[in-house]
């Protein structure tokens, strides 16, 4: 679905990703660790068109989508759930939430997928007219994923949803976003938190410094033991 | 002063304020969306008045009628100047838009001289002196005409960033662009919109004036310079805010004008100075900065 090859990017004149390759198949949960700044946001903020790379081609389905504006890659199925949530601080949850379908025409499917995110994440429902400045940090984090799906991307990207939360709260989102995966949705899962990714994933692809240099079966990386020393601390 | 002087100010001053809420909240949301100190507002409002004047004068077209219109035209006209002119400088520091628009105003008021001289106008339909008396205290028509449709024009504003789409696209580009932009908003477009409804705010605020008072070429400085007290008084990114900052600068320079009619503009800076020292946040106690 995804193939990122040979990828480069950098801020300026500063390069803080190096020759990335990466595939995502189809209903695969992919999981890329790495430690802090090792340019994982980067990367997802490369596949979302917020940054152009200097060089290399991120193609979905075929076709090359680097360098297009975000909208675009929205719009052709690729969705994300910022590091940090990034909520419209000064908007409503209803409003938050509904802001991820601003590219939906589908004006049924989206109060049915409303519906859905809603039954994911019963909390929202109570909190619809509240400020999302207001929320405490787990249930920000719901409404950045909440308004993640309502854009229905082939492919969601999520930085960090773990960040800043008590374990329960991240534990009672990931399950939200298993049955999302169960509904045919590609995932691509970011973390720093190693052991809580690898969990989730069926594949992981480990950036050292803006290098891969790990990549497999979720499963086994578990038991790789340059993994195991230098993330897992066993 | 007496009671009867009193109430006559307090009435001229709620009715002078709607006029100036509708001012300063175009002036505002491109301030607090764009981040972009828009000095060309008042030279917007100039035209929309001018819009109206010759509509009024060459056709006999109704001021109240020619409101859409001035506010039309300026929207596109905001529209272009937003997409194919101040774009180009988004990115850059406060100072090159604030000068760039600077330089706009300049532009647009010496081409205004030149096409339609430097004579004060007026509008003037037949109705244009007639009022009402409540009690002892005259309330004109036109003006109390202009506040109603002020406030009409603010409420719209308002459902319309609330309730629309493109109204929440606005909103939040204004509070993290970067988010928005993961949303699918075009940025581009959003921001020439949003430019676009300031420039027909003001317009709109120049088509009431100009019913009410004399127009020239130079008229927009001062509205400008109010706008920019007001939006400080009342603190940026909220349209309550905006209003009260409005209220309270209406009743400023109402009684002000009366001990010191000549000093309108300093007065206007003197608040402005006052606010920055004693509460910089603003009255609505928001940062106007960002
Ligand atoms: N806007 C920016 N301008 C310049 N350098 C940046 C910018 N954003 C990030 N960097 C640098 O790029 C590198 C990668 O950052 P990135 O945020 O992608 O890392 P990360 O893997 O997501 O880290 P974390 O786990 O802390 O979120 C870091 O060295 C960082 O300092
Ligand atoms: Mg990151």
């Amino acid at each position: 679905m995804l193939k990122i090859e040979n990828l480069n990017v950098g801020y300026g004149e500063v390069q803080v990703l190096w020759d990335i390759n990466l595939e995502i198949n189809k209903s695969e949960v992919i999981a890329l660790v790495g430690s802090n700044g090792a340019g994982k946001s980067t990367l997802l903020y490369t596949i979302s068109g917020l940054l152009q790379p200097m060089s290399g081609s991120i193609k979905l389905d075929g076709r090359e989508i680097s360098g297009l504006p975000a909208d675009e890659i929205l719009h052709l199925g690729i969705g994300q759930v910022p590091q940090g949530r990034r909520l419209f601080a000064g908007m409503t949850v209803k409003e938050n939430i509904m802001m991820g379908a601003y590219l939906r025409k589908d004006t049924e499917r989206v109060k049915e997928d409303f519906e859905f995110v809603l039954s994911l994440f019963p909390q929202m429902g109570e909190r619809l007219n509240q400020v999302a400045g207001s929320l405490s940090g787990g249930e920000q984090q719901m409404c950045a994923v909440a308004r993640g799906l309502m854009a229905n991307p082939k492919l969601l990207l999520i930085d960090e949803l773990s960040l800043g939360l008590a374990p329960i709260i991240v534990e009672n989102i990931y399950e939200a976003v298993s049955q999302v995966i169960q509904r045919d949705m590609t995932v691509l899962i970011v973390e720093q938190d190693v052991l809580l990714a690898l969990e989730q994933a069926d594949r992981a692809y480990v950036l050292d410094v803006g290098h891969i240099t790990i990549s497999g079966d979720a499963k086994e990386l578990m038991d790789n033991p340059t993994i195991k020393e230098a993330y897992l601390g066993v | 002063m007496n009671s009867l002087e009193l109430t006559q100010c307090i009435v001229n001053a709620l009715l002078l304020s709607g006029t100036l809420a509708l001012v300063a909240i175009g002036f505002s949301i491109v301030w607090g969306i764009l981040n972009i100190i828009n000095l060309a507002h008042g030279a917007f409002l100039m035209i929309g008045a001018y819009i109206t004047y010759w509509l009024f004068t060459l056709y006999g077209v109704d001021p109240f009628l020619s409101l859409p219109i001035s506010m039309i035209l300026l929207f596109i006209g905001g529209y272009l100047v937003q997409r194919y002119l101040i774009n180009f400088v988004i990115r850059a520091p406060l100072l090159v838009t604030f000068l760039l628009t600077f330089a706009l105003e300049i532009i647009i008021m010496n081409l205004a001289v030149v096409f339609w001289k430097g004579d004060l106008r007026s509008v003037t339909p037949s109705y244009a002196g007639m009022g009402f008396a409540l009690g002892e205290v005259q309330v004109p028509y036109v003006r109390l005409a202009a506040f109603i449709l002020s406030l009409i024009l603010t409420g719209l504003l308002h459902l319309f960033m609330t309730y629309t789409k493109m109204g929440n696209a606005i909103r939040a580009t204004g509070m993290d662009i970067d988010a928005a932009k993961l949303q699918g908003v075009k940025i581009g477009h959003t921001y020439a919109v949003t430019f676009a409804l300031g420039a027909a705010l003001a317009a709109a605020a120049g088509s009431l004036i100009s019913i009410s008072f004399p127009i020239d070429p130079t008229m927009g400085g001062a509205y400008t310079l109010r706008a920019f007290v007001i939006c400080v008084l009342g603190g940026l990114g909220s349209i309550p805010g905006v209003m009260m900052g409005a209220l309270l600068y209406a009743f400023i320079e109402v009684f002000s004008g009366i001990w010191a009619p000549s000093l309108k503009d300093a007065i206007a800076l003197l608040v402005l100075v006052l606010v920055l020292i004693v509460r910089p946040t603003g009255i609505a106690g928001k940062a106007f900065y960002h």
